[in-house]
């Protein structure tokens, strides 16, 4: 894409910024690839947890919350 | 017009991500990650695996980020000391600007998602961490007194205190002890290294004790300290997380640590020129090792206590 876009631009050679900060780049792109999965998956483990339980909250019991 | 119009950047050389991620100084972060890890899993309380491994990554990233901001406001006396001439502001992979954004942006995020994914007192403890780093230690006590790393070293304790509170939503008389250990040493340990590396701080203008008040008084502050430590460090035996195998290790460890906190009083600065501070070395090698080996212990005893392998009729006293 980013070719047939310089291409059109009649730019034929990218700057070698470019090249020079892929690999920063890319690695900034799976630092947030990861995040995201992290924040999923502590989504789905709070979700998991039954409806009015707060599982951040000190202390917690699962059987005081339910036995109430 | 293309994007290539707005490039007006010729330096040589671009910070890479591994240069960020030095920033963070990742061998603290090891010690960090660690020690949140065993205050986390010796708590009464089960934390979920993924919730777990979140909240001590946010731990573990807000210590990088305090490091990151430690190393703007020094990066003039890193340029001077040989150990951290290779760091990434005073090397000039990273600039000072750069170095302060990423502190500061991933302080916020840290503080932020420990919030979310653990609890608010959790959040609360890293973000004082933080504080107590950057501007307490770095900014106020560094520079200005000799006793910098005695109140200092309250910031690398607090990390098991954290991952403790993840757990529980509070402190008790467990994570106070996993504190004071870490606090307490910190002070042999950095007087060590500073024995051996005077001729750094002397130049960087930094008053280490042995700067201000001679080898001398560092090497007595030292055995005073160690002292001072082991009670502490003992403690922690007789109380819900200890048992006897905590207990073996760390009398045995003690006593090591001791004896070479005495060895290093009796010395003077003739013979530790005469074998190249090797007795200092060996001693801030040993007391890395002697943490270390201490929450192994604490780890290897809630690890017990899982496989209902403890000793139930041990003594708890705290």
């Amino acid at each position: 894409m980013a070719s047939v876009v310089l291409r059109m631009s009649g730019i034929n050679k990218e700057h070698e910024l470019h090249t020079r900060r892929k690999g920063r780049n890319v690695s900034v792109g799976i630092a947030l690839g990861l995040f995201v999965a992290l924040i999923f998956a502590v989504t789905m483990v709070k979700l998991s947890k039954p409806q009015g339980v707060d599982i951040k909250a000190p202390n917690f019991s699962l059987d005081a919350v339910t036995s109430e | 017009m293309t994007d290539a119009t707005f490039i007006t950047e010729t330096k040589e050389y671009d910070a890479q991500f591994g240069d960020y991620v030095d920033l963070l100084k990742p061998r603290v972060m090891r010690l960090v990650i660690f020690t949140a890890a065993v205050g986390l899993f010796t708590a009464p309380v089960a934390v979920h695996p993924v919730i777990a491994f979140a909240t001590i990554l946010c731990v573990a990233i807000g210590a990088g980020a305090s490091g990151a901001l430690n190393m703007w406001w020094d990066s003039d006396i890193d340029a001077i000391m040989k150990r951290t001439t290779s760091r990434p502001i005073p090397s000039g992979r990273v600039s000072r600007s750069e170095a302060l954004a990423v502190g500061l942006a991933l302080s916020f995020l840290s503080v932020m998602m420990l919030g979310l994914f653990g609890n608010l007192f959790a959040a609360g403890l890293l973000a004082f961490t933080i504080f107590f780093y950057a501007v307490v230690y770095s900014m106020w006590l560094k520079r200005s007194t000799p006793h910098n790393i005695v109140i200092g070293g309250a910031a690398g304790a607090f990390p098991p205190m954290i991952g403790w509170a993840v757990a529980t939503g509070g402190v008790s008389i467990e994570s106070i002890l996993m504190f004071a250990l870490i606090f307490m040493w910190t002070p042999p340990h950095f007087w060590a290294l500073a024995l051996f590396r005077n001729d750094d701080y002397k130049a960087a203008g930094i008053p280490m004790l042995p700067v201000t008040s001679g080898t001398k008084v560092t090497r007595r502050h030292i055995l005073a300290y160690t002292v001072l430590l082991l009670p502490i460090a003992i403690a922690p035996a007789f109380t819900q997380i200890g048992g006897p195998l905590y207990f073996t290790i760390a009398v045995g460890f003690n006593a090591v640590f001791l004896f070479g906190a005495f060895r290093l009083w009796k010395r003077d600065d003739a013979s530790a020129d005469a074998d190249s501070y090797r007795a200092e070395k060996r001693f801030f090698m040993f007391s890395i090792l002697y943490l270390f080996v201490h929450f192994v212990a604490l780890l290897a005893e809630a690890a017990l206590r899982a496989l209902d392998l403890g000793v139930t009729s041990w003594p708890v006293w705290f």
